[in-house]
């Protein structure tokens, strides 16, 4: 078997499988658009990737596509978004030092059956520079939540009493345990309130953004395939 | 990979764009990655609506294929069989499609739908919508056409309130509104109902009505829409002024509150303000205000403005001091303090407008590098001795500008710092200054983008030179990749010749994408005249491509044009009439009017023919024209072929029949200067009935005449605003020659010129001045009769027809005179003869009046229409003589003075005016009181009379 076949088979693996062979004979769909989010393309080996490494950092078995295919692709499409909204604040951008100390990190960690991260990029069939791009933008989302929404928020005395009236002590109540004073949780609380709000803040400014840009999903059968 | 290919195959423009994106290399492995970057980056291009990458196994090895889809692009965007409002303009401008931008179906629907929806708004509840897309494979663009069959608009059907508790039933709605059951639905309709249902709650002094019409149902058997009216009428709103007489309507004009009919802090604020500013420019430079709500409810709020007004002032002087970088009048300019006399009688000044106009200054210097500058100033009373009079005194202290010592450029490779002639405001040498700086990068990206650098950015830093207050300043840029034009397609040009579209486009395929050009592209074919809309557009202006398409859509205007118009001249102005009476012109009232037919674009060549009457008592005229305005594809040339038959009254003296042919060039020498070079032929005749002139001479000057004109106009128009100039120069002179050799009867040559001149002495107030000579010289003619004719020193000479002559006088000309009244005159009859030269001299003081519409003049006219050239005399003084037979005989060759004022009203295209003047020194001469046949017969009386000394004069524009 030529090379570049096994190469190719072994790079697009569960993707592959789902992906439909088209009308000529001898030949197949290897990749295609999936998306498109403004000017840009989302391609169906992204969602394979983006499932890979999913598994790696969730230190499960690497899988098919399954049914996730649209869950992951508006993951993907959506840190798109962020990543657009991101290139216009220049400070906000992940140097490739940012990225150098989470991979340092990164080697410190034993993955699935204690291999080292080489072995690991290798189980999963990803490279390293694969898994810093994933990085780079994971640190990039992170800053944009924080700078973007989360500072400046706080939550009101109000907020925090109606959430541990209402969720705090329903739970615990719930669960069979006693429930801690008001003053003792009320800085976890707060931090949960805050959370929540920037979570919302940030579903709103996704839905204006979808709104702005051509937003456009694909996932089917490849044009021109065979159902 | 041993191929990797597209299908289908690239165009021949998108090879090189496509080769830049492609990851993947031949010979080498597939690596997915490469591959998944190598369809985002095609996919960036912006040129494939969707790309699928196959692979096959083949016995050289794999071959990998891109199979796309192209995008398309959005092309011409028609509305159709739409009755107005809407029009299709707005229609098609609903639609959202944008030329150039990618075209897909959700924008397509989206587009549908917007016309849909305006369509309903309007009326129209149940249209039928069809659409055609017709894609073009050569230039990707997709035409979208909207059929529209609207049907019968929905009228107007019942009207319900909104509830019980409405302040008005709904019967009384319709009355108000005036929506009668059965009227169209239409949204001005509506829109006029819901203003005037606001001034009807107006005049019951509630200001904050809110009025809501929504359409509640519809009925297709009928066509009718049920509207529900809601109506708040909010607060009765009352607001009353302490201090002041101002009140009631005055007041509310001051009071934005009113207006916006919205009670808040800011527009309470904002009308404190305008009562402040008010007052203040009413002398009362102290003036403060204060508001207060007295009372307010749910249905009543009452307001109270308290005035202190303080005591009334003027601004005597402003004076600035310490100024060496700027001049006064830079500083002045700058700041609102005004001195009493210009434009306002008290000046203005408030302590606030003089903390503004401090600070203004030190911005100015601090922009300039004067970073050091300090400024201060401070009002002081008794100014001249007077204890109301105030003077503001500007102390400034420039210190030393920092200095750039040296300007480093980083960046510059493809179009190189050194080379460009950029013309930096920030050499060295010069004060560091921000605003240079800001210029220097204005400069810079037009530059760069003009070459197609689309992505270039600028930055600037300034470091610390070798000595204090020294800066060496930093530039650098980041060029990025040029874009160049690829194809230029042109759509929509209908009649225009495709070559006429060609020659007017500055954009050219594999040159740089220019900015410039684009906008150059559009001008010039806005200039043709032809067009009602230009568009030109960037073919996928997100795609990230090499080079990109250019789209120019142009919509033809109507070629017809029709015109009608009415007017009235009311002046002292001749009008021939059988009786020889009043010789220097009746106070004459003629009615006007116009009719005016254009073609444009004849034969697609942007050529335009027209043809224009104009019919009065006093004139007669169809004009008809052809003109090129880009004769031979220059911008500079034009040329007009034109034919005129006039019947002319407007000299009293006779009446003429003019009928000429012309061609004239005119050449455009720089924006400012223009020569017209021109070619008359003309055939003048006059009606020996209505010659009001010596009986001997009737059968002379009443032959018909054939005048050939060979003339060269020089124009030089240096003035700010030809309309209402404030400063400049206005110069032109006309040669003209008459000759047998081009087919004319009497040879003549002529010559007129005009320098004009206008300074600002102050704001707002000019001096004009204007001088004009002319001359017409006979070359060659019947000497003998000249000889004989003349027999009267102070007689034009007769080898110059009578309608070629020098006539004067009037609003644009001598104003001591009625319109044509200047000159030599029958000795007989008193009429006007026209001379063969001229000379005026005219002074104006422009000065503001009322507000800045009204303004004021005075002026000064001098001047005459003489006999012949060598008779032009500064003499104030008329001659007369007694001739043999005992009669007297007057010369007019001498200069008639007239001093006036007049009045200017601004409006947009010019100003409207008014003047009165006065002469002291009007020309007497004898008249006739009696019929023509009275004065064959000798039966009539010769009465000496004199021009009126007062004449009025109304008309359009700056007399010069």
């Amino acid at each position: 078997m030529p090379i570049c076949r096994t190469i190719t088979r072994k790079a697009l693996g569960a993707a592959a499988a789902c992906v439909l062979v088209s009308a000529a004979p001898g030949s197949e769909i290897v990749d295609r658009v999936v998306a498109i989010v403004g000017t840009e393309a989302v391609t169906l080996s992204e969602i394979d990737l983006e499932l890979r490494l999913e598994a790696l950092f969730s230190e499960s078995e690497p899988g098919g596509m399954g049914n996730r295919g649209e869950e992951v692709l508006r993951r993907l499409i959506d840190r798109r978004l962020v990543m657009q909204d991101l290139s216009l604040t220049p400070f906000l951008q992940v140097q490739a030092a940012d990225v150098d100390r989470q991979v340092e990190q990164l080697r410190d960690q034993r993955f699935l059956g204690g291999r080292d991260l080489e072995a690991a990029l290798r189980h999963y069939r990803l490279t390293l520079e694969e898994c810093r791009s994933f990085l780079k933008e994971r640190i990039a989302f992170e800053r944009y939540v924080t700078f973007r929404f989360k500072t400046g928020l706080a939550a009101s005395r109000q907020a925090i009493e109606t959430f541990y009236q209402d969720e705090y002590l329903v739970l615990q109540r719930e669960r069979g345990e006693p429930a801690a004073p008001l003053e003792e949780v009320s800085d976890l609380i707060s931090r949960i309130v805050v959370e929540r709000r920037a979570t919302e803040l940030l579903e709103a400014r996704l839905l204006e953004l979808r709104s702005l840009l051509r937003i456009e999903s694909r996932l089917g059968p490849a044009k021109g395939a065979e159902p | 990979m041993a191929e990797v290919r597209f299908e289908p195959p690239l165009e021949a423009g998108l090879e090189a764009s496509c080769e830049v994106a492609l990851k993947v290399r031949m010979g080498e492995p597939l690596d997915p990655a490469a591959l998944r970057e190598s369809i985002q980056a095609l996919f960036r291009t912006g040129r494939f609506a969707d790309i699928r990458a196959e692979l096959e196994q083949g016995p050289g090895g794999a071959r990998l294929t891109f199979l796309t889809d192209p995008a398309w692009f959005v092309g011409s965007v028609q509305v159709v069989g739409v009755p107005r409002p809407p029009s299709e303009g707005q229609l098609a401008s609903a639609t959202e499609l944008r030329l150039g931008e990618l075209f897909t179906d959700a924008k397509l629907e989206h587009a549908l739908r917007s016309v849909r929806s305006m369509l309903i708004e309007h009326g129209y509840r149940q249209p039928s919508i069809t659409h055609q897309v017709e894609k073009d494979t050569a230039t990707l663009q997709a035409h979208v056409e909207v059929r529209v069959a609207t049907g019968p608009r929905a009228s107007i059907g019942a009207l319900l309130t909104a509830g019980p508790d409405q302040p008005l039933e709904a019967a009384q709605i319709r009355e108000i509104a005036r929506w009668p059951r059965g009227a169209e639905y239409r949204t001005d309709r509506i829109q006029r109902g819901i203003g005037l249902l606001r001034e009807h709650f107006q005049r019951q002094d509630r200001w904050r009505s809110e009025i809501r019409v929504e359409t509640a149902e519809y009925r297709p058997a009928t066509n009718e829409l049920t509207l529900v009216a809601r109506l708040t009428p909010g607060p009765r709103m009352t607001v009353r002024a302490e201090g002041t007489s101002i009140q009631g309507a005055k007041l509310r004009r001051f009071l934005p509150i009113f207006a916006r009919g919205v009670v808040d802090d800011d527009l309470l604020s904002a009308g404190q303000e305008n009562l402040e500013n008010y007052f203040q420019s009413r002398g009362h430079f102290g003036a403060t205000v204060a508001y207060d709500i007295e009372h307010q409810t749910a249905d009543e709020i009452s307001i109270v403005y308290r005035v202190r007004k303080g005591p009334r002032q003027v601004l005597g002087a402003v004076e600035i001091r310490g100024n060496r970088h700027f001049s006064t009048e830079e500083i002045r300019e700058r700041i609102q303090l005004r001195e009493k006399g210009s434009g306002s009688s008290h000046g203005q000044f408030s302590e606030a407008m003089l903390r503004r106009d401090l600070q203004a200054i030190r911005n100015l210097y601090s922009l300039s590098g004067y970073q050091a500058a300090t400024v201060s100033g401070e009002a002081v009373g008794g100014h001249g001795g007077q204890p109301n009079e105030l003077a503001v005194r500007i102390d400034i202290v420039e210190g030393s500008p920092t200095v750039v010592t040296g300007l480093v450029t980083s960046g510059f490779e493809n179009f190189p710092a050194s080379e460009a002639d950029f013309g930096f405001a920030s050499e060295p040498g010069q004060a560091f200054s921000e605003a240079n700086i800001a210029a220097d990068r204005q400069r810079i990206l037009t530059e760069y983008f003009n070459r197609g650098y689309r992505q270039v950015s600028f930055d600037w830093r300034a470091e610390e030179g070798p000595a204090p207050g020294e800066v060496v300043l930093h530039y650098s840029v980041d060029e990025g990749e040029p874009v160049r034009t690829g194809a230029v397609f042109l759509s929509g040009g209908r009649r225009t010749r495709e070559a006429v579209l060609a020659r007017r486009t500055a954009l050219s395929p594999g040159g740089p994408l220019s900015q410039e050009s684009i906008y150059s592209t559009q001008r010039n074919l806005y200039d043709l005249g032809v067009f009602s809309n230009v568009e030109v557009a960037i073919q996928n202006p997100e795609g990230m491509e090499a080079s990109k398409n250019v789209l120019i859509h142009v919509e033809e205007a109507r070629r017809w044009a029709i015109g009608v118009g009415g007017g009235a001249e009311f002046a002292r102005i001749g009008r021939n009439t059988a009786e020889l009476t009043n010789p220097a012109g009746d106070a004459t009232f003629s009615p006007r009017v116009t009719l005016e037919m254009t073609r444009l674009n004849v034969g697609g060549r942007a050529h335009t023919m027209g043809f224009r009457t104009r019919l009065s008592l006093l004139q007669q005229r169809g004009l008809f024209t052809y003109e090129a305005p880009r004769w031979f594809d220059s911008d500079k040339w034009r040329m007009t072929l034109s034919g005129l038959y006039d019947t002319f009254r407007n000299v009293n003296t006779f009446t003429g029949r003019r009928v000429e042919g012309a061609f004239q060039l005119t050449h455009q020498l720089t924006p400012r200067t223009t020569a017209l070079y021109r070619y008359a032929y003309r055939r003048t005749s006059i009606d020996q009935n209505t010659l009001h002139i010596e009986p001997l001479l009737v059968p002379l000057v009443s032959q018909p005449v054939r005048v050939g004109l060979l003339s060269g106009t020089y124009i030089a128009d240096l003035r700010d605003n030809p309309t209402d100039t404030t400063k400049g120069i206005f110069n032109t002179v006309n040669v003209a020659l008459t000759s047998k050799y081009w087919g004319s009867q009497p040879n003549f040559a002529r010559l007129l010129a005009q320098n004009s001149t206008y300074h600002s002495i102050r704001p707002g107030i000019v001096f004009a001045r204007m001088v004009q000579l002319g001359v017409s010289l006979p070359w060659a003619g019947h000497a003998e009769e000249g000889v004989q004719l003349a027999r009267f020193a102070g007689r034009p000479d007769p080898r110059i027809p009578l309608s070629e002559r020098y006539f004067g006088g009037g609003a644009n000309s001598h104003r001591g005179f009625a319109y044509n009244q200047a000159g030599p005159r029958d000795p007989a009859t008193g009429f006007p003869l026209g001379g063969g030269s001229q000379f005026l001299n005219s002074m104006e003081l422009r000065f503001p009046l009322m507000g800045p519409d009204i303004s004021g003049v005075i002026f000064h006219d001098a001047g005459n229409v003489y006999s012949r050239p060598g008779r032009i005399s500064f003499r104030s003084a008329q001659s007369v003589r007694v001739n043999d037979a005992g009669a007297k005989e007057f010369e007019f060759d001498y200069m008639v003075h007239a001093v006036g004022l007049g009045i200017r009203y601004s409006t947009p295209i010019g100003p409207v005016r008014f003047d009165l003047a006065f002469s002291p020194n009007p020309p007497r001469f004898v008249g006739f009181d009696g019929t023509r046949d009275q004065l064959l017969t000798g039966t009539g009386t010769f009465r000496e009379q004199r021009i009126p000394a007062v004449q009025f004069h109304f008309s359009l524009g700056q007399t010069f």
